[in-house]
């Protein structure tokens, strides 16, 4: 099943088939209240251990952000949820099902942002989100959909988007990345460090447009060195140190805590002297 | 401010991992390197200079001039690249356009540095010759002097001629960025002349090799015509005759000094108008004056877009248009070329070996004939690395690592084997090779093709596994060289004892089939693990 991404006009058509067969899983996602489950979850590289029994869960439509210092484990987190890396121990399940054991298909369910703009960059905008599309064996009515919708909302012209990536600026890279991230409808949207080099007019539309991501019954984790972006955004924010969740913060619960999410923060990891 | 910004860019293009005595042995060997080649440099200018006079009555002196003024364009040349990687550069000049610094002192540091980076070159290799020129002639002591200010002098120039150049070579470098046919087609152009380049080498190697002497090569025709051009050869002609024979001084300081202030006005002005206009107008975003019809994008099948990636990959990164897809393209004519003079050595010189290897030039056609299809195809085998940063996608679309692998194996092997079956097909056609030979260097070539991208793409995934320390990418390289000198060994050694031809070829194929068969066990269950294992840095 792929589904129109046209937050705007609310029009989610989740109708059409393709062959990865989504449309079978969404049945069951009904059911499931968490869209990521980590439980136990150990990564280390040679000697140092990085995640030491990570346990998180991010409830289905909620916007969750998870936060830390430099080098603690935030990406690494990431990585392991999305496939880019192979964790020790434990488990990731990815709206129910084992990222290990149903790999393709926990791939299949997310869209994926990486904190550097990384894309072929000899190829065109155009053929990067062809190629994203292809991949994902999108079907040409769905893709035809998203693409208009997505570049207007980014504000890509077509002729834009005909130029080759490698002629693009940083802030037009990270479009074109969170572009292929969204193209293929995915029912998680996974962005780590999102707002680095993006203008303050798309930060405004990534801002609206991951709070109706979430509006549509679906999933956004976020990682982000901006503190404003998580308070502003997120219902729920997990700060992590020495490789486990330090502090959970539920903003429906305790809306306040909004402004003290530095002082949390800072808390957390000792004042700076 | 000036020589603070020279340090920055010394700093910045000679900084590398290296610390501690780790650097001073890079030093040491760089050192030893350098005094090899000038040690090896002069050597073969006496040993020249010594037999030149048999040849030519000019001696050794238009060689001299034709060797520097080889170096003065090679210099300008390198120079030019250089000097547009220091001047555009986007990143350097974000850096630099913000800080209270003239675009003036900017541009002349970057010169400076440039310019002591020529000087150097120069005095490693362009003093040498002249000394060694002026000791077997026992100039006077002036000489020597001008022998060390040479590469001062030269180095200017050539400095001026790519500042006037590098603007307009700038544009044709963004120009030919953005069309990669025209890219293709330019790296195409550049190999087939390296090509001819290389057969002109190897026909004067042929004649001196029947010759037994270079007599054939220093024909009367060759020695005029270099002593006529040698004239023409300005400015460095005009400035070696007036330092060396005192002809036209002043006209040659005028030259030689008129053409540096010319190169100067022009490439100082030009360059810092430029650089402004370039860096601070943001030249580097394209204009939106595309008038090009917008195409509907299609969606293709996961295996359609796949391999249309992977041969994106193959024919619009100018690495590989140059490392491999070029040189696919004139492998036929390539090994045509080398092949054929090769026979003609054997008929001419080494007939006797036949004797005691009756298999001569068959064993040296094949060896050649898979030396070349496996240095090329070795060239592509990593397609993990291929993918470069990309790799990070890859791991993260839902298609199956073994569809992803087989898919990225498909590129290389197919376009590998066509150029090999079209350089056998040359071959036979001329009558260069048998169809024996034909036959046994397909299917020889087919089985080190199809075993260096599996092998490559398995050593690629495993130096990717952050735990391994040991990285073994290099090994598909060896292997392509080593496997085409075991299967001559093998081939003199049968032949030394008499074996059949037809039997020599059997076992050469059976064994060559037996190597690669062990990488089929549990190959896909391996790529599967190591595509799991292979970590990449988000």
């Amino acid at each position: 099943m792929v589904e129109n991404v046209n937050l705007k006009d609310n029009t989610l058509d989740s109708k059409e088939n393709n062959d990865l067969d989504i449309f079978s899983a969404e049945d069951n996602f009904k059911e499931i209240d968490y869209a990521l489950e980590l439980k136990d979850v150990y990564k280390s590289y040679g000697k140092k251990e990085v995640l030491k029994g990570l346990n998180l869960k991010v409830k289905k439509g909620e916007v969750f952000g998870f936060i830390g210092k430099n080098g603690i484990g935030k990406s690494t987190t990431i990585d392991c949820i999305v496939g880019l890396k192979d964790y020790d121990s434990g488990e990731i399940l990815v709206l129910n099902l084992d990222n290990k054991k149903d790999a393709l298909k926990c791939k299949s369910l997310i869209g994926y942002v990486p904190s550097e703009p990384i894309t072929y960059e000899m190829m065109s905008g155009n053929e990067y989100l062809q190629f994203i599309a292809s991949s994902y064996g999108m079907i040409q009515s769905s893709f035809n959909k998203n693409y208009a919708f997505l570049i207007k909302k980014f504000s890509m012209t077509p002729l834009d988007m005909d130029r080759k990536i490698r002629e693009y600026s940083h802030g037009m890279k990270q479009k074109v990345c969170l572009m292929a991230s969204l193209i293929h409808n995915p029912k998680i949207w996974i962005l780590d460090e999102p707002t680095v080099g993006l203008d303050i007019m798309v930060y405004e539309v990534l801002l609206k447009m991951i709070k109706e991501f979430a509006l549509h019954g679906r999933t956004v984790f976020i990682t982000s060195h901006n503190i404003e972006l998580v308070s502003k955004v997120c219902d729920r924010v997990s700060i992590i140190n020495e490789g486990r969740v330090d502090t959970t913060i539920d903003f429906k619960k305790e809306p306040l805590k909004r402004r003290d999410l530095s002082k949390i923060f800072f808390k957390i990891y000792g004042d700076i002297e | 401010m000036v020589f603070d910004l020279v340090r920055k860019e010394q700093y910045l293009n000679n900084s590398n991992s290296l610390i501690g005595y780790k650097k001073y042995l890079m030093w040491l060997i760089k050192l030893i390197f350098i005094g090899l080649f000038i040690a090896l440099e002069c050597f073969i200018f006496l040993s020249l200079d010594k037999k030149i006079d048999e040849y030519s009555s000019y001696g050794i002196y238009d060689f001299l001039v034709l060797f520097l003024f080889i170096m003065f364009i090679i210099s300008a040349i390198n120079s030019l690249f250089i000097t547009r990687k220091l001047l555009f550069n986007r990143l350097d000049s974000q850096i630099l356009l913000p800080l209270p610094i003239s675009s003036g002192e900017i541009i002349y540091s970057k010169l400076f540095y440039l310019y002591f980076e020529q000087v150097v070159l120069n005095l490693c290799i362009s003093t040498p010759l002249l000394i060694c020129f002026g000791a077997t002639r026992t100039f006077i002591p002036y000489f020597y002097v001008f022998s060390v200010i040479y590469p001062f002098l030269v180095s200017l120039l050539t400095l001026g001629v790519s500042l006037t150049l590098v603007v307009p070579f700038e544009y044709i470098y963004n120009f030919l960025r953005k069309y990669d046919i025209v890219q293709f087609i330019l790296g195409v152009i550049v190999v087939v002349l390296l090509c001819y380049a290389y057969q002109y080498v190897l026909d004067i190697f042929l004649i001196a090799l029947n010759d037994s002497s270079f007599g054939g090569v220093f024909s009367d025709s060759f020695v005029n015509s270099l002593h006529n051009i040698a004239t023409y050869l300005l400015p460095i002609s005009n400035l070696l005759r007036a330092v060396i024979y005192g002809e036209n001084i002043l006209s040659a300081i005028c030259i030689y000094f008129g053409c540096i202030v010319v190169f100067y006005l022009i490439g100082i002005n030009l360059s810092t108008y430029f650089y402004n206009k370039m860096n601070k107008l943001d030249y580097y975003k394209t204009s939106d004056k595309n008038t090009k019809k917008v195409k509907e994008i299609k969606v293709l099948s996961p295996f359609k877009i796949l391999l249309r990636k992977e041969f994106i990959l193959l024919f619009k990164d100018s690495s590989y248009v140059f490392s491999y897809t070029s040189l696919l393209i004139m492998m036929p004519f390539l090994s045509f070329v080398v092949i054929s003079s090769l026979n003609s050595i054997i008929y001419d010189n080494l007939r006797i070996f036949a004797v005691y290897f009756p298999e001569l030039t068959s064993g040296l056609n094949l060896t050649l004939i898979l030396l070349f299809i496996g240095v090329i195809n070795a060239n592509a085998s990593l397609s993990i690395s291929r993918e470069d940063k990309a790799t990070l996608i890859i791991k993260y679309i839902p298609i199956s690592p073994i569809k992803q692998i087989g898919i990225k194996l498909i590129a290389p092997i197919s376009l590998s084997s066509l150029s090999l079956f079209i350089s056998l097909i040359v071959l036979v056609g001329t009558s260069e090779v048998s169809w024996y030979i034909f036959l046994v260097a397909l299917i020889i070539g087919l089985c080190l093709i199809v075993f260096s991208n599996i092998f490559g793409i398995l050593i690629d995934m495993h130096d990717r596994i952050s735990t391994k320390k040991y990285k073994l990418s290099y090994l598909n390289n060896l292997i392509s060289i080593v496997y085409p000198l075991f299967i001559l060994v093998i081939h003199f050694l049968l032949s030394f004892i008499k074996c059949p031809s037809a039997l020599i070829y059997i076992l050469e194929v059976l064994i060559s089939i037996g190597l690669i068969t062990p990488l089929f066990i549990n190959l896909n269950k391996r790529m599967n693990k190591l595509f799991t294992l292979m970590e990449v840095n988000s």
